[in-house]
């Protein structure tokens, strides 16, 4: 559960930063249209609310949190690296960070 | 001056000088996070685990008949899964030296001296210089506040270059960016760590409250404050003292059956010898208080410990420090955000060299000397004492002296070497990386030749996964040292001619 | 020495001075102020001024800085610790009350 809520802390940041016309430029080579950007922050939204949500579930209020926050820390940090350096992994690894999660949460993790 | 650039030179200057010394304590700290685990590491006689029948009144025995000066205090924890062992320590009640011990499950008896992981926590937190390295510290912590304050506030784009980092950049851009990306994604926790760090010892830091509220008595604070139990002394000698595991029996069953966490005897050459007993509860962030008081001859319950709301949000604020709950997914976070914040520092200084390349300021030298003597020397001073963990002789005295001095030595080994090659950044760092892999590579193979059940493939068929972690988490990082040494040297990028509009290039200030 | 720069050193270690020591005092001050007249039974007040104490230290050191003139910081910064220690640490009575 824990690495799901990860996998969607990743996602939300990916989210967050895709809205960016800099970053969407950079990954897609357009720009993002203002939908596409309300819709990236809407999700981002999204994302973040459910990893604190499962992460609560899993380990209590104040943990949870903490732990909510800290990834979402940790995942901001490796979408900026992977951007900076392995700009064609950053939608890719999110995709494999969302498979792992869910067959994690699955089997019970 | 405006506001911007007053608190753009408080950043830098303010941000610069404690730098090395703020390194020292978040790389510490970041090991720290798995003291438990490293000390387990360092002591082969925990590698597998072991059923045991030794009890605390054995080790209140092993007291008894040990140590022969008058104690003021000592204190035993029980085995947990993180820490397999009996843990003892002592204070002498003339001399105030202090006396630690670990047990061996297996046969009762001490295990051989070593420093352990507690060795990063006490670097951590003092920089293994006493009440004074506190102090300082403390005073680092305050620095870091004020850093992190007046970054926010010089920060021009704080939420559009959120992600940004161009590593191509001319560069003090790309050095710019990895600060700031270090910096501000991780703002929440290196501003509630620095906050929380230095709250721990508020109450050295900070004696207003005491002085003036309790007529400048701090023992009439702590016993207020805790709500915990003291007896003065009698001056009279003790008497028989009850077991203490009965003492233990009666406690768990006031608890419900919760865990025995530190047990501590109070005065244990006077009739007064008081025991406390607190539990062990690593499922909340606030460690429990609640701790019960006993009668060490007689085992009367005298008092449980009522702590009034304020002490009990410090605990918490002490604990969401500690990172001693929530299991290892906790404190696997809090130390990847710990090496984002010894990042932060590095690109710090990375962005000040850039700035002044090619001016003749006697200041670049002594920082390049600097970021080379600590940004290297603390890990492999680090590695050198965990090579001297498994070199040293068990039987050696002052073993963990010993250990100590290899950690200090190898450090003073890099600083001298920095400090020589300060004119060749570029050869420096690639050669000291190079040390870095040999030792963080060669560490796991020293641990195949000298400990069976230690090493990766031992740890790793036992499902010993945090054992097994620490011999992955060496090999990742030498190999990473061992590609940034043996990679071909990329010829510098001249610095290319600034010509953007002066206004533009203000944004590269300070 | 020009005296354009020794007055920006003069500068410079009034802000620094004003910073680390007046800072600490408005720190202490601050502190000594609240645990006496927080509306909480004594051993909270303590805890929650003490703990709160170092917000204060920071301010202090960004107004330091931040503020027209050395002097101006140090103006300020000394005012207010003073009428907090001296709020303080007047009331004997009351300050040590339960």
């Amino acid at each position: 559960m824990i690495l799901f809520a990860f996998a969607l802390a990743y996602l939300a940041m990916l989210a967050l930063c895709l809205a960016m016309a800099r970053h969407h430029r950079a990954v897609f080579n357009t720009a993002p249209t203002p939908r596409r950007q309300r819709w990236l922050r809407a999700t981002a939204s999204g994302l973040l609310l459910g990893a604190a949500l499962l992460n609560t579930a899993s380990s209590g209020l104040a943990i949870g949190l903490v732990i909510a926050l800290t990834q979402l820390m940790f995942a901001g940090v490796t979408v900026g690296l992977t951007l900076a350096w392995r700009q064609r992994w950053v939608v890719p690894l999110g995709a494999l960070l969302g498979v792992i999660g869910m067959l994690s949460a699955i089997s019970g993790g | 001056m405006t506001l911007r650039q007053s608190m753009a030179g408080l950043h830098t200057w303010g941000g610069l000088l404690p730098s090395w010394l703020l390194f020292v304590i978040i790389f510490a700290g970041t090991l720290a996070c798995f003291d438990k685990e490293l000390e387990r590491w360092m002591r082969p006689a925990l590698h597998t685990p072991a059923a045991t029948a030794m009890t605390a009144t054995d080790v209140g025995n092993w007291v008894q008949a040990n140590v022969q000066a008058p104690l003021h205090a000592y204190w035993l924890h029980g085995p947990t899964e993180r820490e397999p062992y009996w843990r003892l320590g002592w204070e002498e009640d003339e001399s105030g030296t202090r006396g630690r011990v670990a047990f061996d499950l297996r046969t009762g008896r001490p295990m051989p001296e070593t420093v352990g992981g507690e060795f990063f926590f006490t670097l951590h937190y003092n920089l293994q210089a006493g009440t004074a390295g506190m102090y300082i510290v403390g005073l680092a912590g305050m620095f870091m506040l004020v850093a992190l304050v007046s970054g926010i506030i010089v920060h021009r784009r704080i939420f559009k270059d959120f992600f940004t980092l161009r590593p191509q950049a001319n560069g003090q851009r790309a050095w710019l960016d990895a600060h700031n990306l270090f910096g501000v994604i991780g703002l929440p926790f290196h501003l509630i760590l620095a906050y929380t760090g230095v709250a721990v010892f508020v109450a050295s830091y900070m004696p207003a409250g005491a002085m003036v509220a309790y007529g400048g008595d701090p023992l009439a604070f702590y016993e207020e404050v805790q709500g915990g139990y003291h007896r003065n002394e009698l001056n009279q000698p003790p008497g028989q003292f009850a077991p203490l595991e009965t003492l233990l029996t009666d406690a768990r069953e006031r608890w419900d059956g919760a865990e025995i966490g530190w047990i501590i005897v109070e005065h244990p050459s006077d009739a007064s010898a008081v025991v406390s007993v607190r539990r062990f509860d690593p499922s909340r962030i606030g460690s429990p208080q609640d701790a019960l008081s006993y009668d060490a001859f007689t085992g009367e319950l005298l008092h449980q410990q009522q702590a009034p709301a304020g002490y009990r949000a410090y605990i918490w604020l002490v604990g969401l420090h500690m990172a001693q709950f929530g299991g290892h997914i906790v404190r696997l976070l809090y130390g990847l955000l710990g090496l984002a914040g010894c990042a932060m520092l590095i690109a710090g200084t990375g962005v000040w060299l850039r700035k002044r390349e090619g001016r003749q300021i006697r200041g670049i030298e002594i920082v390049r000397a600097l970021n080379g003597a600590v940004f290297f020397g603390m890990p492999i001073a680090s590695l050198a004492l965990l090579w001297a963990n498994r070199l040293l002789p068990d039987t050696l005295a002052e073993r963990g002296a010993a250990e100590a001095w290899c950690f200090s030595l190898a450090w003073l080994a890099v600083a001298v070497f920095a400090y020589l090659s300060r004119r060749q950044p570029l050869g420096l760092s690639r050669r000291l990386s190079a040390l870095l892999a040999i030792l963080a590579l060669g560490l796991p193979l020293l641990n195949g030749l000298t400990t069976p059940e230690g090493h990766l493939l031992a740890s790793l068929a036992r499902g010993d996964l945090m054992l097994a972690g620490i011999d992955a988490v060496l090999l990742l990082v030498g190999s990473l040292c061992a590609w940034y040494s043996l990679r071909s040297p990329q010829t510098k990028k001249p610095a290319r001619e600034d010509t953007r509009p002066a206004a533009r290039q203000q944004e590269l200030a300070p | 020495m020009t005296i354009l720069a020794s007055s920006r050193l003069a500068n410079l270690a009034g802000r620094i001075s004003a910073a680390l020591f007046g800072g600490y005092a408005l720190a202490y001050g601050f502190t000594a102020f609240f645990s006496v007249y927080l509306p909480l039974p004594r051993p909270d007040r303590v805890v929650t001024a003490s703990l709160l104490c170092f917000a204060v230290w920071v301010a202090a050191v960004i107004y330091a800085f931040a503020a027209r003139s050395a002097l101006a910081a140090w103006l300020l910064i000394a005012v207010l610790a003073t009428l907090l220690l001296l709020g303080a640490y007047l009331p004997v009575e009351w300050r040590t009350r339960p």
